[in-house]
């Protein structure tokens, strides 16, 4: 039994990985928290459902192309309604604009595809059976994406000239930009790229959870709690955050009661945010 | 106006840890009734730490500080002002989008309701005289020139006439001629009755003013004495060596 | 008697009376599907009146306040159904028992500021949002509670009891805005660091308003479901939150009037244009998201911001 139940917060932990590194980036560069990563998860199942149900495309390649997508709908919604949010100084503006077209994409999704759960078929189907329990394929393939992305994100980071752009934006904006970096590039492509994130999440949980408008809500949620919990603008934390509420979320779904698992993991972040603000791994000092 | 000798303010070797730096150690001093005292040190040497300390924005991690014989070492920032202690900041903190009258009136909130309003009237009246703001009274505050800002953030302090008032740099982005209205209207606050303490950069305005001295380096005090003696003390004269002074 | 005075010779003054009368006898006119329409507008309204103090006045971004609709609400349905209290005796347990929990609740989130607080409300909706759905003995969960006593007979009168609530919390509102708690409510939006140090106790008046705001907000719910005699978990989750926020701010922040033209926007005007296209409804989520984005982007004042730089506007044009 507890074989299967940590698999599936294996599993449940990469989709939450993927989602959360797309917050913190966002939130590291622009300081602000991004209230549409949940409809751009939603979105993202749906552009992909389409591009094969529509189009025919198999469904690896129409990964790519809807991750693309979404990269170029997210430098939009940055370039549009972010841009002046960029710099932190006033955060509601940032989450009331986010729950706005929130209600808009959700919106949108629910006249375009329905409301009702959309069952999305994975080739990767086969099982294999690890000890007394069984994991898919996908949910393999779905482990082992989230973990080349972390790879890639931290090389990309770590090695690249862009990256360290990036880091520098995230360390000091005004400094950044006096040394010369351009600062609403950074923000475009950072915000760019987050979004692509929440959207492979999406694409990746919709074979296991099935597609539906609203199934990007408490993702949205579980993710600023992670990213809380491990600080936030933390890579590392977003991943030991995502691993740590994973397994919560799982194990009490499992082992005490169906509906639970998301609430504990709400009171974990509730509690350890009066505790320690800055989270596990952020820094320390008086929040602005 | 008689000098008194009484204690007003005590510090007891205080001692603020943030992270694994101390930013002030084991600091002693006391503060005379009356009196103006300076509080100058190079950069980062734990001046406005202690007023955060002695205004209870930071918890000390030891140590004793009694205000008018009352300890109020752990009390609670509103309670200390209530007690009689105000402050000013090192930026300019008053609320940028109300007008004068409005920041003035919050500054009283605490105290008005207990009172004639016929009194508050008169306070502000008085204050507004005082900070010379008369004039901009109904401006936003927002809109007043940098030294009118932190006259008015002066004002505010002042409005209900507090026994001792903290005042950190409050000459900070002034002109030499603002500077020198400002060092006037100090000696005016003191000669009201109110106490100050007053962390300056200004070397200048510091020795003018103050009637006495207390030098910190890396949150120890290293000397204290009267302006004279601390010009030539050759500790200080080392821990200000290479550093710039505004 | 200065104040009276100085109330008749506003125009202002006048065009209320006509809105009030107006309001007054609309009902009686209106299909029952418009009628239905207006209580739940008023509905809203009240909870963004509610919400406007906690986020226009003292600046803190709650996104839990369906939380303090659904306290009420479900005190409303379980007092009466499973208690066997009268409704309007409910009612009056309704602020009582909200008042309570979102004082416990302002407790530890108070603590925290801006983004921060409104993450970890917006949490908080998600657990009590979990309690309701899996508690099924005791709310009824998905399936819901049927059979909830009407506080009043007929729809009408459900109607006027908002409006009149809608007045209640309107003029302590304005009251509070020029009173003392105002200013501090207002200090403690643009400086509250500075507050304390002027002697201002911010803790006890953030909790306080909190907790009153919240139990207004319940009494709001328990109204509505009242009326509605159903109550069930669905209407609590996550995503129904933020209809208060939207009205709040569409209608602009820390004025009094806001909400209340808040609420004819977001859900009056659609329902407005449901007789051009039918589409609308289809739409409605979209129009409410749209119109939030614009205000709050170009126009933060909301609708009150942009009818005070209209009348700036015109009367200096009057004046050359």
């Amino acid at each position: 039994m507890i074989t299967q139940v940590i698999l599936n917060a294996v599993v449940e932990t990469a989709i939450y990985v993927i989602m959360a590194l797309g917050l913190t980036l966002i939130f590291g560069v622009m300081k602000i928290p991004n209230l549409t990563h949940g409809a751009m998860y939603a979105m993202g199942a749906f552009v992909h459902y389409s591009l094969i149900e529509w189009f025919g495309v198999p469904f690896v390649p129409a990964l790519f192309i809807a991750a693309l997508l979404t990269f170029g709908g997210g430098a939009i919604l940055e370039r549009v309604f972010f841009r002046s949010s960029g710099s932190g100084a006033n955060p509601v503006v940032a989450i009331i604009a986010g729950i706005g077209l929130t209600y808009v994409l959700l919106n949108v999704i629910t006249n375009v595809w329905g409301a009702w759960p959309l069952r999305i078929q994975t080739p990767f189907r086969h099982v294999f059976r690890i000890g007394s329990g069984a994991i898919s394929l996908h949910n393999i393939v779905t482990t082992a994406v989230a973990i080349s992305i972390t790879v890639l994100l931290y090389a990309l980071l770590k090695w690249t000239k862009f990256g360290c752009a990036i880091r520098a934006v995230s360390q000091d904006r005004e400094e950044a930009s006096l040394i010369g970096v351009n600062v609403n590039t950074v923000g475009l492509v950072t915000f760019a790229i987050g979004t692509m994130l929440a959207s492979i999440g999406g694409m990746f949980a919709a074979p296991i959870t099935a597609a539906s408008p609203t199934m990007g809500g408490t993702a949205e949620t579980m993710g600023f709690a992670i990213i809380i919990l491990g600080g936030m603008g933390s890579l590392g934390g977003a991943i030991v955050g995502a691993c740590l509420l994973g397994f919560v979320d799982v194990f009490v779904t499992s082992y005490v009661s169906g509906g639970w698992g998301g609430a504990v993991a709400f009171v974990f972040m509730i509690v350890v945010i009066l505790i320690r603000p800055s989270g596990l791994f952020g820094k320390k000092g008086r929040q602005i | 106006m008689a000098e008194t000798h009484e204690t007003i303010l005590e510090i007891q070797d205080i001692s603020k840890n943030f992270g694994g730096i101390r930013a002030v150690d084991e600091l002693t001093f006391d503060v005379k009734e009356g009196e103006i005292l300076g509080l100058i040190g190079p950069n980062g040497s734990g001046k406005t730490t202690l007023f955060n300390l002695i205004t209870g924005v930071y918890a000390a991690d030891s140590g004793r500080i009694r205000f008018q014989t009352q300890d109020i070492t752990n009390e609670l920032s509103y309670r200390i002002a209530l007690k009689g202690i105000s402050r000013t900041f090192q930026s300019t903190k008053v609320f940028q989008t109300q007008t004068v009258l409005d920041n003035i009136a919050t500054a009283m909130i605490a105290r008005a309701r207990k009172r004639h309003i016929s009194v508050t009237r008169q306070k502000v009246a008085d204050v507004l005289d005082f900070t010379h703001l008369g004039k901009a009274k109904t401006a936003i505050a927002g809109d007043l020139t940098h030294a009118e800002q932190r006259r008015l953030m002066v004002a505010m302090a002042l409005v209900e006439d507090p026994d001792l008032l903290l005042l950190d740099e409050i000459t900070a982005g002034m002109s030499g001629e603002e500077c020198n209205g400002m060092l006037e209207m100090a000696k005016r606050i003191r000669d009201r009755g109110t106490t100050i303490v007053l962390i300056e950069h200004n070397m200048r305005v510091a020795m003018a003013l103050s009637d006495r001295i207390v030098v910190l380096n890396f949150g120890r005090k290293i000397a204290e004495g009267k302006p004279e003696e601390i010009t030539t003390n050759e500790t200080v004269l080392e821990a200000y060596l290479g550093r710039e002074e505004t | 008697m200065d104040f009276t005075l100085d109330l008749l010779k506003k125009k202002s003054t006048y065009v209320f009376l006509a809105a009030f009368i107006f309001v007054v006898i609309l009902p009686h006119y209106s299909s029952s599907y418009v009628l239905r329409v207006m209580i739940t507008m008023a509905s809203g309204i009240i909870a963004a009146m509610c919400l406007n103090v906690v986020l226009g006045y003292m600046g803190y971004p709650s996104l839990c306040q369906n939380v303090f609709y659904g306290v009420g609400a479900y005190t409303m349905a379980l007092a009466t159904v499973k208690l066997g209290f009268s409704p309007w005796t409910a009612l009056v347990l309704s602020p009582i028992v909200t008042f309570i929990i979102g004082y416990l609740a302002a407790i530890p989130f108070l603590k925290l500021r801006s983004m921060f607080f409104a993450i970890c409300t917006l949490a908080f909706t998600g657990v009590v949002s979990a309690i309701l759905v899996n508690l099924p003995k005791i709310t009824g969960s998905n399936a819901g509670l049927r059979g909830i006593p009407r506080l009043v007979k007929s729809d009408i009168n459900f109607f006027y009891l908002e409006i009149a609530l809608i007045l209640v919390i309107l003029v302590l509102t304005v009251l509070m805005s020029h009173s003392f708690w105002g200013k501090i409510l207002i200090a403690i939006r643009e400086d509250e660091d500075l507050a304390p140090h002027l002697g201002i106790n911010t803790t006890r008046y953030k909790r306080l308003t909190f907790a009153a705001t919240s139990a207004a907000t319940g009494v709001a719910g328990a109204i509505f479901f009242s009326y509605q005699t159903y109550i069930s978990s669905n209407y609590f989750t996550i995503g129904m939150s933020f209809t208060a926020l939207a009205v709040a701010v569409v209608g602009g922040g820390g004025t009094a009037l806001g909400p209340i033209f808040g609420g004819l926007v977001v859900v009056g005007a659609p329902e407005a244009f449901r007789g051009m296209t039918e589409g609308m409804t289809l739409w409605r989520p979209s129009f409410v998201g749209a119109v939030l984005v614009l205000v709050i982007l170009l126009s933060p004042g909301g609708v009150v911001g942009i009818f005070q730089n209209l009348v700036g506007y015109f009367r200096k044009r009057g004046a050359n």
